[in-house]
C-alpha cells in the first residue's frame, strides 16, 4: 500500500517539534533551576531588607512578609529560615550553630547578581550535613539563611504544579501541532499540486501550449522548467509520431497497391487453374497478409499518436453478436453455442473498427477453441454501460495469456504449435479500439482451462452524457 | 465508357488502364493535376478517377476548382489517405466516392459502373450474367428453367460475383465482402455456400451445360461472362 507524503511529512513535522519542546524542558529545567535559586536569593534580600528590623524585636518571618508584601514564596518558607543579627541571634529557629558557622572566614561571600541592591552578598556552604543559602547585608551583618531542601522542596513544587498543567495542555498542543503541520505540509505541496494539475490537463489537443503552472516560488522554478522542457519534447515526438502514420500510411500504401494490383492482374491474365496462376494467388495472398499487417501497425500507430477519429454512429450491438453467435456453426459445426444476448443494446461507437474488434476476438476464441468444444456469449447492460463476456476452452499454457495477451506480437504456444493463421496484432489492436470508447478490455484463463474475455464501455461517448 | 485517370504513380496507373480496357472501358491517362484539372474542365469523359497527391495541383484543390466551374462528371477519388477526415474533406469538395489504397481493381471497375450506370429510368434491380438473372430486391435468381429465392449470404456472394463477370475472386476476397471477415476460418464456408447456390439452381447435374460458378483450384471463384457449354 502506498504511503501519504502528506502524512509522513506531519508526522516528522510533529516528531520534530515534540523532539525539540522535550529537549528544551530538559535544558531549560536545568537552567531554570539556577535562575529560581538566583530569584528566591533577590527575596531574601529583599525579606532581609524590609523586615531587618522587625525581626530584630522578634517579629515572626510570617507576619513581616505579610507587611512589606513579601515574593509570595515566602509564605511556603515559614518556619524554614533562620535569621542571624550581629550579635549572632536568631528567630523561628534554633539554629544558632548555623549563624556561627555563617559567620565565620571560611565561608565565601559573593555579591547577589541583582544591581539594585548593592551591599548584599550570597553563599552557599553545608551545616551538619545540609546545605544552606544564605544572604548577608554587609553594612549590619544581617543574614537570612534558607535550607536547600526548603529550596528544593520549593522548586519541585513549581515544576509539579507546570507539569500538572502539562497535562492538560499537552494534548492541546499536540492537536494544534497536528492542524498547523497538516496546514503547512498543504502550502508546502500546494506548488506541487499546481504542477500537477497542469500535467494533468496535459493532453494531445493541447500538448502544443506551454505549461502554466502557478506558482511564485522561486525554488519551484526548476521543477517547471524541467516539465517544460518534457512537455516540448513529448510535443515532438507527438508531431513525430502523428507524421510517421500519415507519411507511413502513404509510402506503405502505394506500394501496396501496386503490388496487388499487378498480382490481380497476373491472377486474371493467366490460365484458369494453371500452376502459374496458383502461384500467382499464394503471392497475391501473402500480399493480402502484408496489408493486412500494414494497416494494423498504421492503426495502432495512429491510435499511439492519439489520431484516431471515430467515425460515431448507433450500432445495435445486439444484432452484431447475434449475428456473430449465428454464424459459429459455419466455422466449426461441432460447437455448441450459447448465449445470453440482452436485445437491442445500441452503441455510439465506430462501427467499422467495432466489427474489427469483435471479429478479433471472435476469431481467437475459434482458433485457439477445442475441436469440439463451445462458444459462450454474453451481453448485458450494467448502467450506463455494456459488458459483453465472450467465453471458449482453450488448451496448452494459460498462465500468462493474461499478463501478455495485448502485447504487439505477443502469440501464444498454441499458435505456434497449431500453426494458427495470425501476427499477434489482433489484441493489441482491440485494447486500443476499446480505449477509443472509452471502456476497459481483459483477458481472463480460469483453472478450467476457460479464457474468458471481458469488453465494458459506455454505451454513449462520455462528452455525450448528462449531468 | 471513357474514364480520365488523373494518377501519377506509372506502376499504379498501368494496372488501373489495364483493368479497365479488360472491362471495355477506355482511358485516358494524365500524370499531374494542372493538366488533370484542364482535361476535367473539358467534361470530355463518363467519369474521372482522381488520385490525390499530385504534381502541381493536388486533388482536393482540382476536385474544387473542377465543381466551381460547375463540372457535374463523377469523379472518384483515389487515395493513400484513409482516415475518416479525408474522406469527409474528399466528399465535402465534391467527390462522390472516395476508395483508399490498396484497392482491388475489381472495386474500382464496379464502382465506376455504379456510378456511370446510374441513369434515371434504368432498372438496376436486375442483373443478368451468362444467363444468370438475379433481382437484387427479391433476392430471386434465375437460371434457365430453374428459379429460386436466396438466402441473405448466398445473394450477397451471388451479387459480388455478378458485379465482375470473368474476375477471378480468391476465397479471402469472397469472405470479406459476403461475410466482412477479413480472416480465413479454416472451413469451407464459401465453398459450402457456393454449393447450395448450385443445387438449388442445378438439381440435375447434367443438363449439359456448365453452371456459371466456377471454382479454379487452388485460386478461388469466378462467374462465367457469358454461358459455357
Amino acid at each position: 500500500m502506498r504511503r501519504s507524503f502528506r502524512f509522513r511529512l506531519t508526522l516528522q513535522f510533529v516528531f520534530c517539534i515534540l523532539l525539540v519542546t522535550l529537549l528544551n524542558r530538559f535544558f531549560s529545567q536545568y537552567f531554570a533551576n539556577a535562575y529560581v535559586q538566583e530569584r528566591i536569593e533577590i527575596g531574601m534580600v529583599k525579606v532581609l531588607q524590609r523586615c531587618g528590623d522587625l525581626y530584630k524585636i522578634g517579629t515572626g518571618a510570617h507576619e513581616c512578609s505579610e507587611e512589606v508584601r513579601a515574593p509570595s514564596w515566602m509564605e511556603s518558607l515559614p518556619q524554614s529560615y533562620v535569621f542571624c543579627d550581629e550579635g549572632g541571634g536568631q528567630t523561628a529557629s534554633q539554629s544558632l550553630g548555623l549563624c556561627l558557622k555563617s559567620s565565620q572566614t571560611s565561608t565565601v561571600w559573593h555579591d547577589v547578581h541583582d544591581p539594585q541592591y548593592p551591599g548584599f552578598e550570597s553563599s552557599r556552604f553545608e551545616w551538619q550535613a545540609q546545605g544552606w543559602h544564605a544572604v548577608r547585608q554587609s553594612s549590619t551583618g544581617r543574614m537570612l539563611l534558607v535550607s536547600q531542601v526548603v529550596m528544593d522542596r520549593f522548586i519541585d513544587e513549581l515544576w509539579g504544579i507546570r507539569n500538572r498543567v502539562m497535562q492538560y495542555v499537552f494534548p492541546v498542543i499536540v492537536l494544534m501541532l497536528l492542524m498547523v503541520s497538516w496546514f503547512m505540509t498543504r502550502v508546502m505541496l500546494k506548488p506541487l499540486n499546481n504542477i500537477q494539475d497542469s500535467l494533468e490537463n496535459l493532453s494531445s489537443k493541447n500538448l502544443h501550449e506551454p505549461l502554466v503552472v502557478s506558482s511564485d516560488f522561486k525554488e519551484f522554478e526548476p521543477f517547471t522548467l524541467v516539465f517544460e522542457q518534457l512537455r516540448g519534447r513529448l510535443h515532438n515526438s507527438f508531431l513525430q509520431s502523428q507524421r510517421f502514420a500519415a507519411d507511413a500510411s502513404h509510402e506503405l500504401r502505394t506500394p501496396l497497391t501496386i503490388l496487388r494490383g499487378h498480382a490481380e492482374m497476373g491472377i486474371a491474365g493467366l490460365p484458369a487453374g494453371s500452376e502459374a496462376q496458383i502461384r500467382m494467388r499464394l503471392m497475391g495472398e501473402e500480399i493480402e497478409r502484408l496489408i493486412d499487417i500494414t494497416e494494423k501497425l498504421l492503426l495502432l500507430s495512429q491510435a499511439d499518436a492519439n489520431n484516431i477519429k471515430p467515425d460515431l454512429v448507433d450500432l445495435n450491438l445486439s444484432d452484431l453478436i447475434n449475428q456473430y453467435a449465428d454464424d459459429a456453426k459455419l466455422y466449426q459445426a461441432k460447437f455448441s453455442i450459447s448465449r445470453d444476448i440482452q436485445p437491442n443494446l445500441i452503441w455510439r461507437c465506430d462501427k467499422q473498427l467495432v466489427n474489427q474488434l469483435i471479429q478479433n476476438i471472435y476469431v481467437n476464441a475459434i482458433h485457439y477453441n477445442l475441436p469440439d468444444g463451445w462458444l459462450d456469449f454474453k451481453l448485458h447492460r450494467v448502467g450506463e454501460s455494456f459488458e459483453l463476456i465472450l467465453s471458449n476452452p482453450t488448451q496448452g499454457a494459460v498462465a500468462d495469456l493474461s499478463g501478455r495477451a495485448f502485447e504487439r506480437f505477443y502469440r501464444g504456444d498454441s499458435a505456434h504449435t497449431r500453426q494458427v493463421d495470425g501476427h499477434g496484432l489482433g489484441l493489441s489492436l482491440c485494447i486500443e479500439i476499446v480505449h477509443l470508447h472509452h471502456g476497459q478490455i481483459t483477458l481472463r484463463a480460469d483453472e478450467h482451462q476457460v479464457v474468458h474475455v471481458s469488453i465494458m464501455a459506455p454505451l454513449l461517448p462520455p462528452n455525450t452524457w448528462v449531468d | 465508357m471513357r474514364i480520365l485517370l488523373i494518377e501519377d504513380e506509372p506502376k499504379i496507373a498501368s494496372f488501373v488502364s489495364e483493368g479497365f480496357r479488360l472491362a471495355g472501358m477506355q482511358t485516358t491517362l494524365i500524370d499531374n493535376g494542372v493538366d488533370g484539372l484542364q482535361a476535367v474542365l473539358q467534361s470530355a469523359h463518363d467519369l474521372v478517377v482522381l488520385d490525390i497527391m499530385l504534381q502541381g495541383l493536388d486533388g482536393f484543390e482540382l476536385l474544387r476548382q473542377s465543381r466551381s466551374a460547375g463540372v457535374v462528371t463523377p469523379i472518384i477519388v483515389l487515395s493513400a489517405k484513409a482516415d475518416l477526415p479525408d474522406r469527409l474533406l474528399g466528399f465535402d469538395t465534391g467527390a462522390n466516392d472516395y476508395l483508399a489504397k490498396p484497392f482491388f481493381m475489381e472495386e474500382l471497375i464496379a464502382r465506376t459502373r455504379a456510378l456511370v450506370g446510374r441513369i434515371p429510368g434504368r432498372n438496376e434491380e436486375v442483373v443478368s450474367v451468362a444467363g444468370l438473372t438475379l433481382n437484387r430486391l427479391t433476392r430471386k435468381a434465375v437460371w434457365l428453367d430453374q428459379f429460386t429465392v436466396l438466402s441473405q449470404r448466398e445473394f450477397m456472394l451471388l451479387d459480388y460475383l455478378m458485379r465482375s463477370p470473368g474476375y477471378i475472386f480468391s476465397r479471402k476476397q469472397i469472405l470479406l465482402h459476403v461475410w466482412n471477415f477479413n480472416f480465413d476460418p479454416q472451413t469451407n464456408v464459401v465453398d459450402v455456400c457456393v454449393q447450395r447456390i448450385r443445387k438449388k439452381l442445378m438439381p440435375q447435374k447434367d443438363n449439359g451445360l456448365f453452371f456459371p460458378i466456377q471454382s479454379i483450384r487452388g485460386v478461388g471463384y469466378r462467374i462465367s461472362a457469358e454461358v459455357v457449354t
